[in-house]
């Protein structure tokens, strides 16, 4: 098997789309987590993988699709309850993207994924489209009412703190 | 605080990407090409299988596609509809088998999608075949996430995920010979007193409560939330997870609270509920000393909770054998425990009563079996005849209303169309259950 290719995009867009992904997950364990089984499904599939157009856009593909099922399942709690217990890697971010990274957790998980991949992972709307799976105007959409509802969240915290 | 504007900056994915940790490429290719394997080993298993279902059952499709069928009730799709096609094709990946308690067999199928992955639409589409008497039923595939939860009636309830749909929403359906029901959720909390559910399951509802325990009525497609057991979590913390119960109406729980010491609940079938503390160690925590690695329940009601000691933590190397630990409620309501031996390094263990009660143990190298059902003293069986090491550390022992089976787990690495399903009734002998009708 060739994996040669697999190889060459996996040095040159690995952290790349982890980055990305971490808005969209939550999590950056989570985020690398994704990513990887993006890179071994185009592994499983390389001829496929090797005649797509943007493999980049591929990989995003395939990882939101994976971080939106286990979303559903990890929103719970326990997970991170118990990941509480284990040390793990975090971007240095500054307070303020902290309480925007919690924020985005209460957003919809439609809304949170495409502010994440438009505002955090600066993608333009058309890719965030490819990646979610979403007409343009859909993610538009989405984009509007996303930014509304985080505002707010944001306000009533910033109120809670004062308070 | 900075507005959003300022706030909504591409630094965050610039820092996530800065301290994400970069594993050698080797190990993500290894994955790759474990799938590849599995992927192909599964296409060999389903052409046999398919095959099989179209020869015995082609002629029968009539009979299970019902033109009555009540409004919102999904139809097989027939072994010559897509899903069949792409398993015989080796264009559908077999994942999860999960066994019933009628000892009917469901199999989720993965294919990745009908267009090129870069387009709008997600690559990965889902279905799932059943197995139940003697014939092999078909669901669509257009599925983006598939939960199953086995039923102690010997149903099964299984949560799908619309494909592209806006929102996504997860239902709920009833899958047996008939199609796939849709499950009605109920106002009223669970009548557990009229002892009519037909097993548990836990769903995930929105938009309150997100998450619980149900009571299934199969016979009307009704859930109705157990209230008996709020905010109770179990400890594998997946939908569809697969809760302990027996089938006389008992209910096995591991309730793992925030801030809260775990504990083993029993649900009985009139709704009392008991409580028993776990043995010192808890649940699996990191690092930690003891972990609980598996909780079933057999089928004259009692738990069984097996224990490994030490970490789980599989990265450190090398790896050494585990002390291995069975638990139980003993009639007078104590939990007592019994040591297993030693058990391989990368603990994965299952156990399961055989109807008589004695006891069945993987211990990931080899079979136990309890000398009677008072769960004490073991010995080594045999495993099935023509079964590598190799397949017996990656199956797991799932009970029946009359067997034990040996079913390959993806978790543990296997791969199910390429290795068959061992069941027995006494552990002295193992049939190998062939898939097909």
């Amino acid at each position: 098997m060739n994996d040669e290719f697999v190889r060459q995009v996996y040095a040159a867009s690995y952290r790349r789309l982890v980055g990305q992904l971490y808005g969209v997950c939550g999590d950056l364990s989570e985020a690398e987590d994704v990513v990887q089984e993006a890179f071994a499904r185009a592994v499983q599939h390389e001829r496929k993988f090797r005649r797509t157009d943007n493999p980049e856009a591929w990989l995003r593909t395939v990882a939101v699709n994976l971080c939106r099922s286990r979303w559903r399942r990890r929103i719970l709690g326990d997970r991170l309850q118990r990941q509480a217990h284990r040390p793990e890697a975090q971007p240095d971010l500054s307070a303020d993207h902290v309480m925007l990274m919690a924020a985005l957790k209460q957003l919809p998980e439609a809304q949170r994924q495409v502010i994440a991949l438009h505002h955090l992972a600066d993608l333009p709307v058309h890719e965030v489209a490819t990646a979610v799976g979403a007409p343009v105007g859909t993610v538009k959409a989405r984009l509007s009412r996303g930014r509304a509802q985080l505002a707010r969240i944001l306000n009533d915290r910033e109120e809670a703190r004062h308070a | 605080m900075r507005d959003l504007d300022e706030l909504l900056d591409p630094v965050v994915s610039r820092k996530a990407s800065a301290a994400a940790r970069t594993p050698d490429f080797a190990a993500v290719e290894r994955r790759g090409r474990q799938r590849l394997r599995r992927a192909r080993a599964a296409a060999v298993g389903a052409v046999v299988a398919v095959a099989a279902v179209v020869s015995v059952v082609g002629a029968q499709v009539a009979s299970y596609r019902s033109d009555t069928a009540p409004a919102g009730t999904i139809e097989w799709d027939g072994p010559n509809g897509e899903l069949a096609r792409m398993a015989e094709s080796g264009n559908a990946d077999s994942g999860d088998v999960i066994v019933g308690t009628d000892g009917s067999l469901l199999t989720e199928w993965g294919h990745l999608g009908r267009t090129d992955p870069d387009a709008e639409q997600s690559p990965f589409v889902h279905g799932f075949s059943l197995a139940v008497d003697g014939r092999t039923y078909w669901s669509p595939l257009e599925y983006q996430d598939i939960e199953v939860s086995r039923l102690a009636s010997g149903g099964f309830l299984v949560g799908l995920t619309e494909k592209n749909a806006e929102p996504a929403p997860l239902a709920y359906y009833i899958a047996d010979a008939s199609g796939l029901r849709p499950v009605e959720l109920t106002d009223d909390p669970a009548d557990l007193k009229s002892g009519h559910y037909d097993g548990y399951a836990w769903m995930y509802i929105q938009p309150d409560p997100p998450v619980g325990i149900y009571a299934i009525d199969v016979e009307n497609a009704t859930a109705a939330l157990v209230s008996e057991l709020p905010r109770v979590i179990p400890d594998n913390n997946d939908p569809g997870s697969q809760l302990p119960q027996t089938d006389d109406g008992e209910l096995w729980i591991i309730s793992d609270q925030p801030d809260q010491p775990a504990k083993l609940l029993r649900l009985a079938s009139d709704g009392r509920l008991s409580t028993y503390a776990l043995p010192a160690g808890g649940l699996r925590r990191w690092p930690v000393q003891e972990s609980l690695i598996g909780l079933s329940a057999s089928q004259d009601g009692r738990p069984i909770l097996l224990w490994a000691d030490g970490t789980l933590d599989t990265s450190s190397r090398p790896v050494v054998p585990r002390p291995l630990r069975v638990s139980t409620v003993t009639t007078a309501g104590t939990i007592s425990t019994t040591v297993l031996g030693m058990a391989p390094g990368e603990v994965r263990a299952s156990a399961a009563a055989l109807p008589d009660g004695r006891l069945l143990v993987n211990n990931g190298a080899r079979l136990l079996r309890s000398s009677t059902d008072a769960w004490q003293d073991f010995e080594t069986i045999a495993a099935p005849e023509r079964m590598p090491a190799k397949q017996l550390r990656r199956s797991v022992l799932t009970g029946t209303a009359d067997s034990v089976c040996l079913t390959p787990s993806p978790d543990f690495g296997a791969n199910r169309s390429g290795s068959p399903i061992y069941c027995t009734v006494d552990g002295d002998t193992w049939d190998p259950i062939d898939l097909t009708p």
